[in-house]
């Protein structure tokens, strides 16, 4: 027990040094704005189904950049639309993301956050990392917030749950949907109006 | 036997304050990813994500265990969460995470982590002990955080890719590297463990504990995905990659 102790003590020496990653503290405080607005009306079970439909659309309008989410979650199909077509996917994604993650929220405790570091990376974006925490959840909860900037806003461009990427889960769903349809995006955008319309409904 | 429960008791105390700032998340502590969007701006080429080779099997299978889940471990796991005492449930939960323990301290030492291996020998210590072999989760109380390092992560850890996908009736999700290294774990003893948000396990009461919890979020992902499959593949995926590169909360 003694040599355990010891051990202990020294690797407590040998890892005290820090080194501070590079953090972006306008991000930061970003993050925590939008936190501070939002996080009780998005979890309160109290509220209603459209009450939290509405606080979230207005969310999405003016913190998320949703044209370019969009765009990379559709990922290198969307080279093949035309204009009128990328405007009817935009506004397909946009009703999708909107239904389906209202429901999602749904079963989000009400919770606190806590935002722990952040780090820019190539090309301006910044990760904000945040950690949730609630009565309710064993454990804290790990969200990282992608920010890229647009007309000089921070805007979200990416959510990061436990290492989950929306986008990336997205297009991942997206292109094995376009893929069963022999390369039809068209059904694809079909799909997600449908989906909207459902879960609203 | 006086004696020893004496030594013991001095032990924790001594072991207590080291740990009582343990929840601290420190900065350095953090890791971000630069999610490779693949070159997509203007959609140059193709995001490769995923390794499924065996989808046709793999969408079969997990329309079976969906169909098992349906009608055996969801109404199973919600008369569980709602007619049983809170107290039963954390009990199952807090005993089924305690005796995974080991798994976790074998692989954060095998990784070299010492932080991690110091925390959960820890948690392990103090909550066999104090926490009646695992029925309070003392550990927590006191600031030590839960870590979960299995022989999959270990093994990605050194370099080993996770290979092909793959669903396995009752086993649900995993990869073959994970599929082989539970082999591993399991032979440390006590569990089954592949611990996604979307679990494997085997079943038993862990399994019904652990799956009460995720029903209502897997009920929703359900209900709002286009493709149920591939929703849960990518999440999956990712987040055992964010588990091999330590990049979440625990």
């Amino acid at each position: 027990m003694l040599a355990y102790r010891l051990f202990f003590v020294f690797a407590l020496f040998a890892f005290s040094t820090t080194a501070l990653a590079e953090r972006d503290l306008s991000a930061e405080s970003y993050v925590d704005a939008i936190g501070k607005k939002y996080i009780t009306a998005l979890t309160n079970p109290a509220s209603s189904y459209a009450k939290r439909s509405d606080k979230f659309d207005e969310a999405l309008r003016n913190h998320f950049n949703m044209n370019r989410m969009g765009k990379l979650a559709l990922g290198r199909y969307w080279r093949q639309l035309d204009e009128s077509k990328r405007e009817e996917y935009i506004s397909a994604f946009n009703n999708f993301i909107k239904a389906s993650y209202t429901i999602r929220f749904s079963e989000y405790p009400t919770a606190s956050y806590q935002i722990v570091a952040s780090k820019v990376l190539k090309g301006d974006d910044v990760l904000v990392a945040t950690m949730i925490k609630s009565e309710k959840l064993n454990n804290p909860v790990r969200i990282d917030w992608r920010l890229s900037k647009k007309s000089g806003e921070f805007k979200v461009t990416d959510v990061i749950i436990e290492g989950v990427s929306m986008i990336v889960s997205q297009r991942s769903e997206f292109s094995s949907i376009i893929q069963k349809n022999g390369g039809n995006i068209s059904a694809l955008i079909d799909l997600l109006k449908e989906k909207a319309q459902t879960v609203n409904g | 036997m006086t004696k020893y429960f004496f030594v013991i008791a001095f032990i924790i105390t001594l072991s207590l304050p080291r740990y009582v700032h343990a929840q601290d998340v420190k900065l350095d502590e953090i890791k971000f990813v630069d999610i490779d969007y693949g070159a997509n701006e203007e959609g140059e080429e193709a995001y490769v994500e995923v390794y499924d080779p065996l989808e046709g099997m793999n969408r079969l299978f997990f329309d079976f265990n969906d169909m098992v889940h349906v009608y055996l471990l969801r109404p199973v796991s919600i008369f569980y969460k709602d007619y049983t005492p809170g107290f039963f449930q954390s009990t199952v939960r807090n005993v089924t995470q305690n005796i995974m323990t080991p798994i976790t301290i074998l692989n954060a030492l095998l990784q070299g982590d010492i932080k991690k291996t110091d925390e959960s020998f820890g948690r392990f210590f103090v909550n066999s002990t104090i926490g009646l072999g695992g029925i309070f989760d003392v550990a927590s109380e006191i600031g030590l955080p839960k870590h979960d390092e299995d022989f999959g992560q270990t093994l990605g850890y050194y370099g080993v890719e996770a290979g092909p996908y793959i669903v396995l009736p009752i086993l649900g999700p995993s990869t073959l590297r994970d599929r082989l290294a539970g082999g591993v774990d399991s032979s440390v003893g006590l569990y089954n463990h592949i611990d996604a948000n979307y679990s494997g396990r085997l079943f038993g009461l862990g399994t019904v504990d652990f799956y009460s919890r995720q029903v209502g979020m897997l009920d929703k992902m359900k209900e709002t995905s286009i493709d149920y499959y591939a929703s849960i593949r990518s999440f999956y995926l990712q987040n055992r990659e964010g588990a091999v590169k330590n990049r979440l909360s625990r």
